[in-house]
């Protein structure tokens, strides 16, 4: 069974706060934060009413109201689909998805303005998911005019394939170099993605030292991928493994 | 008329490192991802930063594992390997080592006569719903598999353990196998007695009123 559209619908809490008044902090256990002093800011109001106002402009079926949702939101709809669904017809489904917010909104079904963050959301996964399920019945039909029906190679054309085993040969060399512990605990936590308490566990750390090793051995593959890439001119994975949380 | 507010501030505090690995992994609880997905859909910098660790980790998991690779030292095989040579290098004579060798090829084989006639141990395949390089999940042809799949938005319902089942089936649409999903450590489990042949499969994945939820690829080779 799918939750989103119950979820969606328990979420309806708290307008969101403007970040710059009262900040969420990262808590030490990576959870998402709380406001400083658990309070909520003055502005909270204001953001609430751009929502609405927002809202009603599109409501209303002002140009500008568009515009701005368009502004708002087409970057994240555009990478979350590409991210589930791949960059095929993504400008058709990015349209598509919009149409179908501004339709919505238009028809009254967004009752919390202020919620328009998670209606957007329902809205994308609700596309995806009729899209995956297009896909199938498609490839159904397909096959019953069709025996010989072909599935495309997933390894792209012989130069994408070679850029890809280069790349991957080089990960392999890398992660060969790197010291027996920073190495295993790579392993052990992104490719046989066993959890923090196992690895713990198993390998006798506490959750402090095991987020330390992880974040040291994280820098130094990416140390070491720099330097094997100055030689070999590959785009990509090594530039950026660590990620500062300055932003 | 214009924003009011700076609307794209709205969204809460941006998710550290950790959140995005663990959401990357597919292994954020619910109650984190649905404000974590609504952040993303309006911070850029946060979009970039998702994209970065989702190639990393594609990477990583596909250096680690693709079967097509295997002319490149394996990490792990290789720091067994050195272990076990260091140890033996450690011993003082050659006596000591043939005898050592010998014992071990002996114990090698009674566990193998011990073993042979049993079961095949089905080999764990990790299905994911999510579009990367590697679209088809590898799985090796000829032996028992465990589908372990991993979808944030599924999550098993100890109430209706009959709820999900599964459906096998071939690269022109053709039903291979039918089986019903499990729970095993808070992940959807699908066990195959049947083994498949070389080539390209597709898992169904279906709910209550057996209605189609997710459909993952699946290269037997």
């Amino acid at each position: 069974m799918i939750r989103p559209r119950r979820r969606i619908l328990s979420v309806a809490v708290a307008p969101p706060v403007p970040q710059a008044v009262a900040p969420l902090l990262e808590d030490g256990d990576g959870t998402l934060g709380e406001p400083v002093d658990g309070t909520i800011d003055v502005h909270a109001g204001d953001v609430h009413a751009g929502w609405v106002e927002l809202v009603e402009r599109i409501r209303l079926e002002k140009t500008d109201g568009m515009e701005e949702l368009y502004q708002l939101f087409s970057r994240g709809i555009r990478f979350y689909l590409c991210r589930q669904l791949g960059p095929q017809e993504l400008d058709d489904k990015v349209h598509d998805t919009f149409v179908v917010v501004v339709q919505a909104i238009r028809r009254g079904e967004l009752r919390e303005p202020e919620r328009l963050m998670g209606f957007v959301r329902t809205i994308v996964r609700r596309q995806v998911a009729a899209h995956i399920d297009r896909v199938v019945h498609n490839r159904r039909e397909q096959a019953e005019f069709d025996s010989t029906v072909r599935v495309a190679d997933p390894r792209g054309n012989p130069e994408e394939a070679a850029i890809f085993r280069q790349r991957i040969g080089l990960i392999r060399q890398v992660l060969g170099e790197l010291s027996e512990r920073d190495r295993e605990i790579l392993t052990r936590f992104y490719i046989d993605e066993q959890s923090q308490d196992q690895i713990c566990s198993e390998m006798g750390l506490t959750e402090t030292q095991f987020r330390l090793l992880k974040s040291r051995a994280k820098a130094r593959f990416g140390e070491l991928g720099k330097k094997k890439l100055v030689h070999k001119g590959l785009p990509g994975v090594f530039l950026r493994t660590s990620r500062s949380v300055s932003h | 008329m214009g924003m009011l507010v700076d609307l794209t501030k709205s969204a809460p505090s941006h998710p550290s490192e950790e959140i995005l690995e663990e959401y990357v992994l597919l292994r954020l609880p619910e109650a984190l991802a649905a404000p974590l997905e609504e952040h993303l859909l309006l911070c850029h910098s946060c979009q970039d930063a998702l994209a970065e660790t989702d190639r990393f980790v594609s990477d990583l998991k596909i250096a680690g594992k693709h079967p097509d690779l295997a002319h490149y030292p394996a990490p792990a095989a290789g720091r067994v390997r050195s272990g076990w040579w260091d140890l033996l290098n450690a011993l003082p004579r050659l006596a000591t080592r043939t005898s050592l060798a010998l014992a071990l090829a002996i114990m090698v084989l009674l566990v193998v006569r011990t073993n042979a006639p049993g079961p095949l141990a089905p080999v764990a395949v990790n299905l994911s719903a999510l579009r990367g390089l590697d679209p088809l999940s590898p799985a090796p042809a000829g032996k028992p598999l465990q589908l372990n799949i991993q979808s944030p938005d599924l999550a098993p319902d100890r109430a209706l353990p009959k709820a999900y089942h599964v459906e096998l089936v071939d690269a022109a649409g053709g039903a291979i196998w039918k089986g019903p999903v499990t729970e095993a450590d808070g992940k959807l489990v699908a066990t195959m007695s049947k083994s498949l042949r070389k080539g390209v499969y597709w898992v169904r994945l279906y709910g209550p009123d057996s209605e189609l939820l997710r459909e993952f690829g699946l290269l037997a080779k």
